[in-house]
């Protein structure tokens, strides 16, 4: 079941980054799109993007001048109907790979995605076959208090007879 | 020359460190004689640690105050202009000063400790002191010989270059000694974990002698990021409060393991399961705490947080290598000794609910720790240095909290050893149906991400979980004993104060969620340039802008905006964002965010330009629920310290028969 999440989860990321991207590709064709929408996916796009003179903030959230005049050109850019793509191959050629605020998901970089992922499934598969390992040994246990069995009833039997007789 | 009070701070380190290590001798070889005089020395030589320490850090506060410029420390923290309590807080705000603060807050914890447990446990207490002492002795070193706090001037320069502007806040003076106390405190476990191996008495005295402190170290540490969080949304004007910086995320990391360790305990403790998982888990929070003071101090890894750059680097990591080999060493020799006293039952049980909950904060810790250390091996591999930003750990983090969430309804209704189907159908039908109707509510209120949704609802769980374990223990009381459920209530949490302090606990973390996960997914943010008179809206709000002043307080400079924010069109509010020049940092002003709060939503203005004809750019951000997250934090805090609180001491009297039932009935 947990397995199942894991694979689940991982679609589920694959799904969303597909709807994202068809979405960026999709939006050209419908003409112009609304302020909102602009401000919505320009915002994402910046949210992706490192600003070069912080750190570790994105081009979204940084308050300096660099970034504000970058989340200037993305707007134009989505407003112009490139694709989300397009725009961070822009800035990447300008500014390096590690303009991107994550590390792209190909090549060398996918390890620090798969990494967390394969350590937890590697955990949960070993808590399993654990407590598998401990409830299968719980019944042996059970059995071997099973010889005193006939003792007990012995003592109850000895017990019920004792009892009605009087004391002498 | 005469002897100046700078000397004495200097000379008190140098004669706690001589004590420190007489204690560590005297502790080791005490503990393996049982000889009280050795015992006794090496308990007055942590006092004299204490003293000596306090001795330091009173010369360094009083060079502070009296603006003592000869001292390097003083000169680069602090200057004449600065208000009192922040020349107080100066004594923090750098490497030296917040190493001091480390060594003295560890000795105040140790000579409590040692105090309390020495008769207790005195077969333990020998080896605690040793391994508390080395600790102090470690800090002692670097405060002697690479980072001492009274390290002189030759030319003493007539004022001090002052604090960096972003530390002028209240959060200043509360956010890093609460971290720090927080990452002292931790050594306090550790130590007695380390006794208990190096004893050879793993039984569970360890963990009941240093239970209270293991939950204040998680206390502190939680209030010190929580704290920080606020600190960063107030001051930083990014509009959030948890970037996933290097700083931020070293932070939590023991934070992350402290928590698996409280829950894990109760696993040996109740079952004498766990044992060797429960001394790894204390071994990893320590040295995570120790690399958590190293980085914020170190400026190792370029973060917000990075104000210091020295050569503490190797000591640091010498100390963290001597301490991983010497603790894993202990732990492996006594492993025969640590062996489990029952054996796992049932696949659905609390015992298994336990280890899931450790597997997912270590598996958050472990991401947030590789996501971390990433930059530097994929240098070290290709050359190429990657970014590893927020989205990152969102994305994998994301999910593992969100489960982690789930748990934290699930686990505390769920029965130890085995669960049967009656009884997980009588605990779970009022939680889950809550959980149930929290979504259906969701929808109607017009939610409409899946993601967003679960969360929330799993939060709406583990807190329905919690009001129906109080209730469940209330009812009981009530009928037992006939209270009406104003004294039940007080009565049922002060008999079983860490069950029902441990449960505030969850509600708050559930309360916490909520905040996090709507700011989250809810956040919105609009950039707006404003030329004066004209107006824009975001949300809910229309704002206008009036003008820009500029006004001068002291040594600082302010270039306000002057807005006026009206909510659903009603009376307008003025409001002014604006940016604090500092004259001895001129380029690098502060930013003075703006925040409005009405019904749990925060209007965040920053103000991040302007021009000659007053206008400006304006970055307006609505955030919805981040007031929840200090809420949360609140009661958290004070379910902690219910937890804590310690039992009266009665004298032994036999309880009636029914009050007897009752407790029997609640435990």
């Amino acid at each position: 079941m947990r397995r199942r999440f894991h694979i689940g989860s991982l679609q589920c990321w694959a799904a969303a980054g597909l709807l994202l991207a068809l979405c960026t590709f999709v939006a050209p064709a419908f003409a112009q799109m609304t302020d909102e929408q602009v401000e919505t996916t320009s915002r994402q796009i910046a949210q992706e993007l490192k600003c070069p003179v912080c750190q570790e903030l994105s081009v979204a959230d940084s308050p300096s001048q660099l970034a504000g005049q970058m989340r200037g050109i993305i707007r134009e850019k989505v407003a112009a109907g490139e694709s989300r793509e397009q725009i961070i191959r822009f800035f990447e050629a300008r500014y390096g790979e590690d303009i991107q605020l994550t590390p792209p998901r190909t090549g060398f970089t996918i390890i620090v995605w798969i990494a967390p992922y394969l350590a937890l499934l590697a955990a949960l598969g070993f808590l399993v076959v654990m407590v598998r390992k401990g409830s299968r040994n719980a019944e042996p246990v059970a059995e071997a208090v099973e010889p005193l069995d006939p003792y007990l009833a012995e003592v109850d039997r000895t017990f019920e007879r004792v009892k009605d007789e009087p004391l002498r | 020359m005469l002897i100046g009070g700078a000397d004495i701070g200097a000379a008190a380190l140098v004669a706690g460190l001589a004590a420190a290590l007489c204690a560590i001798a005297a502790g080791a070889l005490g503990a393996r004689s049982g000889d009280d005089r050795l015992l006794a020395a090496a308990r007055n030589g942590a006092y004299v640690v204490t003293g000596t320490l306090a001795v330091a850090s009173l010369t360094l506060i009083v060079a502070f105050v009296t603006h003592d410029y000869s001292l390097r420390y003083v000169a680069e923290h602090s200057s004449r202009s600065m208000p009192t309590q922040f020349i107080v807080a100066s004594f923090y705000s750098g490497q030296q000063g917040s190493l001091l603060y480390w060594a003295l807050a560890l000795s105040i914890f140790s000579a409590v400790v040692i105090r309390s447990c020495y008769s207790r446990l005195r077969y333990l207490i020998g080896y605690a002191i040793a391994v508390l002492m080395s600790v102090e002795a470690f800090f002692l070193l670097v405060l002697t010989v690479v980072a001492s706090p009274f390290e002189r001037l030759i030319v003493i320069p007539p004022d001090g270059k002052g604090l960096n502007p972003l530390l002028y806040d209240g959060g200043m003076l509360i956010h890093p000694p609460m971290l720090l106390l927080g990452y002292s405190s931790v050594a306090i476990p550790f130590a007695f974990a380390m006794a208990a191996l190096l004893a050879g008495r793993v039984d569970g005295d360890w963990i009941r002698a240093t239970r209270r402190y293991a939950l204040f170290a998680w206390a502190f540490l939680g209030a010190g990021n929580l704290l920080g969080a606020w600190w960063a949304y107030h001051v930083l004007g990014w509009g959030g409060y948890w970037g996933w910086d290097p700083v931020e995320n070293s932070a939590i990391m023991p934070w992350l393991a402290l928590t698996a360790y409280i829950h894990s305990v109760m696993v040996q403790q109740r079952r004498g399961m766990l044992k060797v998982w429960n001394m790894g888990l204390i071994i990893a929070t320590f040295c995570l705490a120790v690399q958590g003071t190293f980085i914020v101090r170190s400026g190792v890894i370029s973060s917000v947080h990075s104000f210091a750059q020295s050569a503490i680097g190797p000591y640091f990591f010498g100390f963290l290598a001597v301490v991983v080999i010497f603790s894993v060493t202990a732990l492996l020799a006594r492993l025969p000794l640590l062996h489990d006293e029952q054996r796992f039952e049932g696949l659905v049980s609390r015992e298994s609910g336990f280890l899931l909950n450790n597997v997912l904060l270590v598996g958050v810790a472990f991401a947030t720790y590789w996501g971390t250390v990433f930059p530097v091996i994929s240098e070290a591999v290709r050359g190429v240095k990657a970014t590893v930003g927020a989205p990152f750990y969102q994305q994998v983090n994301g999910p593992l909290l969100l489960l982690l969430l789930v748990l934290m309804g699930l686990g505390p209704l769920l029965p130890w050893r085995r669960a049967t189907r009656a009884h997980l159908r009588s605990s779970f039908a009022t939680p889950l149906a809550v959980g149930g109707i929290a979504i259906i509510v969701l929808l109607l209120l017009g939610l409409r991400q899946p993601a967003a949704i679960v969360a929330l609802a799993s939060a709406a769980f583990g807190a329905a979980t919690v009001a129906w374990e109080y209730w469940r223990g209330v009812r009981a009381r009530m009928r037992s004993t006939g209270e009406p459920v104003v004294l039940a209530l007080p009565r049922l949490v002060t008999r079983a104060k860490p069950r029902y302090g441990g449960y505030l606990v969850h509600l708050g973390v559930a309360v916490i969620a909520v905040g996090v996960i709507s700011s989250h997914f809810y956040q919105t943010a609009r950039e707006a340039t404003l030329p004066v008179g004209s107006s824009f809206s975001v949300g809910r709000y229309q704002i206008t802008h009036e003008g820009v002043i500029e006004t001068r307080s002291g040594d600082q400079r302010i270039v306000s905006a002057l807005l006026q924010v009206s909510t659903d069109g009603g009376a307008p509010v003025a409001v002014s964002p604006a940016k604090v020049f500092y004259d001895s940092f001129p380029d690098q002003p502060a930013t003075h965010v703006a925040i409005e709060t009405t019904r749990l939503e925060d209007l965040y203005l920053v103000l991040a330009g302007w021009g000659e004809d007053q206008t400006i750019s304006l970055v307006a951000t609505v955030n919805p629920m981040v007031s929840l997250i200090w809420l949360g934090g609140i009661v958290l805090l004070a379910g902690t310290l219910i937890s804590l609180w310690p039992d009266r001491v009665l004298a032994p009297r036999t309880a009636p028969v029914r009050m007897r039932e009752a407790v029997a009935v609640e435990a």
